[in-house]
């Protein structure tokens, strides 16, 4: 494939680190802007449909968002024996709260985000993404800062947590939700079969501190804590999840035991397959040894930040 | 990006095309059928390339050789015999010497100048593995000398061959007739390692058509998927059998042979081996075909 591309009107560029920079040939520029927290654009680029791109870099594709969206809300909501009351911390493209919806037992899905101008852009031009779930009776939309919600909710009111927040930069508003405090107010919120999953930033070898970092501060909490890497195309990186649960080892479900509840909600998973499980919860030696290393868990007083 | 003009231009689909900072060159080799150069990369560091992208890195191109020699190897109950296709750097031919039960191993890599840029560049891929005196070089074009008179059988056979991109003579490795030539070398419980290119969605055509066209030979394929930093995206390694299946070992077994030949990779674990061979969705739910001389893989 020659470079430059004879059909490049746009091209975005997007620097992971100084070792490397992408460029994504945008065929279509359908929408762009600036909310009060972030810049966004909506492109059109080749094997990838549309990609949301979000201060510069990719958010999600058309292409593979059900990989990232499945690996980060299906292993909580399977785990908890009868998930009815969710709460999502940010997940504004409303797929996170699309994969939540599927599970037939939810009678209430919160979804609390900061930037309520970017979930009317997604309710707009991203319908692929949410598919019609902001206008589900059971959905729920607050605009605000997560923190404070789940301060002020009654303790052991919900039964799964999904964070799908941005990595936190220096000053921005996403610091205080990755720290020991926080989560200690997340395992509050939750009742005792209670499950919590988030996206914990890239799970590459160049550059994974933040995520084994933020895995480690999650340990200090719940009871049972499982980093999940797998590989998302758009990134083109291996991503950290992580699922923890108050009184189940999210390892220890089975497949078996993950295609009879898959069965019994009417789920069709399209990357959650009963043996994707396994894959998505055994993540490289490089990640388990540096989680056993981290030093010290994320505080308010001494948070971690996204760097690379 | 500071100081440097120099940038390898990776296509990774007609969508994106990833660049990497090259901060030095240090070799570059040109064979009728393959191109290599060896560079720094800024961030990656020492990198391989051939046919002009990035095929391995030192970062993490001990995962990729562990992954591509152990899992095999330790399938097969007792591996003296291996014989490796490609992989001129020695990275897998020095994992495969760490079993201790392994008395010869050929290597068949077409371009001699690859071996020798390697041995000077990237001295720790091989560590010593040329010298050690189970192992035996070949230089040859691949086909050609699965079908010479080659000198069978084998308990284990690993390809390390790059991604038939151009449709060249390398395309006619990764077929049923190719394939076929590794089967007819390979004992009564032959295993059978094959690195077949990327394991992601945006490019997933290789790897299933290896996985359906190695199915048309083999009683026994299973696929395991390498999580890499440095490639961008993840690697498929095809393993087929002819009698062992790297899925009916669990982890206590992985240890057991693990421990019996004394040998404690840090990559590939016995905690790691039963989900790698887990296959992704989309890979089996892809449409696909099987590979043949007369319509090799064409991307």
């Amino acid at each position: 494939m020659a470079w430059p591309p004879p059909n490049a009107d746009t091209v975005m560029l997007e620097t992971h680190t100084d070792a490397l920079t992408s460029a994504f040939n945008a065929e279509e520029m359908l929408v762009w802007g600036r909310t009060a927290w972030q810049r966004y654009a909506v492109a059109r680029v080749p094997g990838f449909g549309k990609v949301l791109f979000l201060d510069g870099k990719t958010q999600s594709a058309e292409l593979d968002e059900y990989i990232y969206h499945e690996a980060l809300v299906q292993p909580a909501m399977c785990l908890h024996p009868n998930p009815k009351r969710v709460l999502i911390c940010g997940g504004g493209e409303g797929a996170t709260l699309r994969e939540v919806l599927k599970h037939p037992s939810v009678e209430k899905a919160y979804q609390i985000d900061i930037d309520g101008e970017l979930i009317e852009v997604a309710k707009q031009h991203l319908p692929e993404w949410h598919q019609g779930s902001f206008e589900d009776p059971r959905s729920e939309v607050v605009i605000g800062d997560a923190r404070v919600y789940l301060e002020a909710i009654e303790p052991g009111s919900l039964d799964v947590i999904i964070s799908d927040l941005p990595d936190p930069m220096e000053d921005g508003p996403a610091t205080k939700l990755f720290t020991r405090e926080f989560f200690a107010l997340v395992a509050r919120a939750l009742g005792k079969d209670g499950t919590f999953a988030m996206q914990a930033g890239s799970a590459a070898l160049t550059h994974p501190d933040f995520f084994m970092r933020v895995t480690r501060t999650v340990a200090d909490v719940f009871p049972w804590t499982r980093p999940c890497v797998t590989h998302i195309a758009t990134y083109m990186e291996p991503w950290g999840f992580l699922v923890a649960g108050k009184s189940v080892d999210p390892l220890a479900f089975s497949a078996e035991e993950l295609a009879a509840r898959q069965a019994a909600r009417g789920l069709k998973p399209r990357f959650y397959i009963p043996t994707a499980h396994l894959a998505l919860l055994t993540a490289p030696e490089y990640i388990i040894e540096g989680i056993a290393a981290v030093e010290a868990p994320a505080t308010d007083a001494d948070p971690v930040l996204w760097t690379a | 990006m500071r100081n440097t003009s120099i940038f390898v231009a990776e296509p990774l689909t007609p969508g994106v095309t990833s660049f990497f900072a090259v901060e030095r060159l240090l070799a570059v080799g040109d064979t009728a059928n393959q191109s290599h150069q060896i560079v720094d990369l800024r961030g990656f560091g020492r990198a391989l390339l051939l046919n002009g992208r990035v095929h391995r890195c030192q970062l993490d191109g001990a995962t990729h050789h562990e992954i591509l020699a152990h899992p095999a190897l330790v399938t097969h109950p007792d591996p003296r015999r291996v014989l490796i296709l490609g992989g001129g750097t020695g990275g897998v031919l020095r994992e495969v010497l760490r079993h201790a039960g392994v008395e010869r191993a050929v290597v068949v890599e077409p371009d001699p100048t690859l071996v020798h840029h390697a041995r000077k560049y990237l001295p720790d891929w091989s560590a010593g593995a040329f010298e050690d005196p189970r192992t035996r070089l070949i230089h040859s074009e691949v086909r050609t000398w699965l079908q010479g008179p080659g000198e069978a059988p084998f308990d284990v056979v690993i390809a390390d061959l790059p991604e038939p991109l151009d449709g060249g003579p390398a395309a006619r490795f990764f077929t049923r007739e190719g394939f076929t030539a590794v089967s007819a070398l390979l004992a009564k419980d032959g295993v059978f390692a094959c690195g077949a290119g990327p394991a992601a969605i945006t490019r997933p055509d290789l790897l299933a058509a290896c996985r359906h066209t190695l199915k048309t030979i083999f009683p026994i394929v299973r696929t395991a998927t390498v999580l890499l930093t440095t490639t961008l995206e993840p690697r498929g390694v095809v393993v087929a059998s002819k009698g062992p299946d790297p899925k009916a070992l669990n982890e206590a077994a992985v240890t057991a042979r693990l421990e019996a030949r004394d040998l404690f990779p840090r990559r590939y674990t016995a905690r790691m081996h039963p989900a790698l061979f887990e296959e992704p969705a989309w890979l089996l739910d892809r449409p696909t075909r099987v590979l043949e001389d007369a319509a090799p893989f064409a991307p």
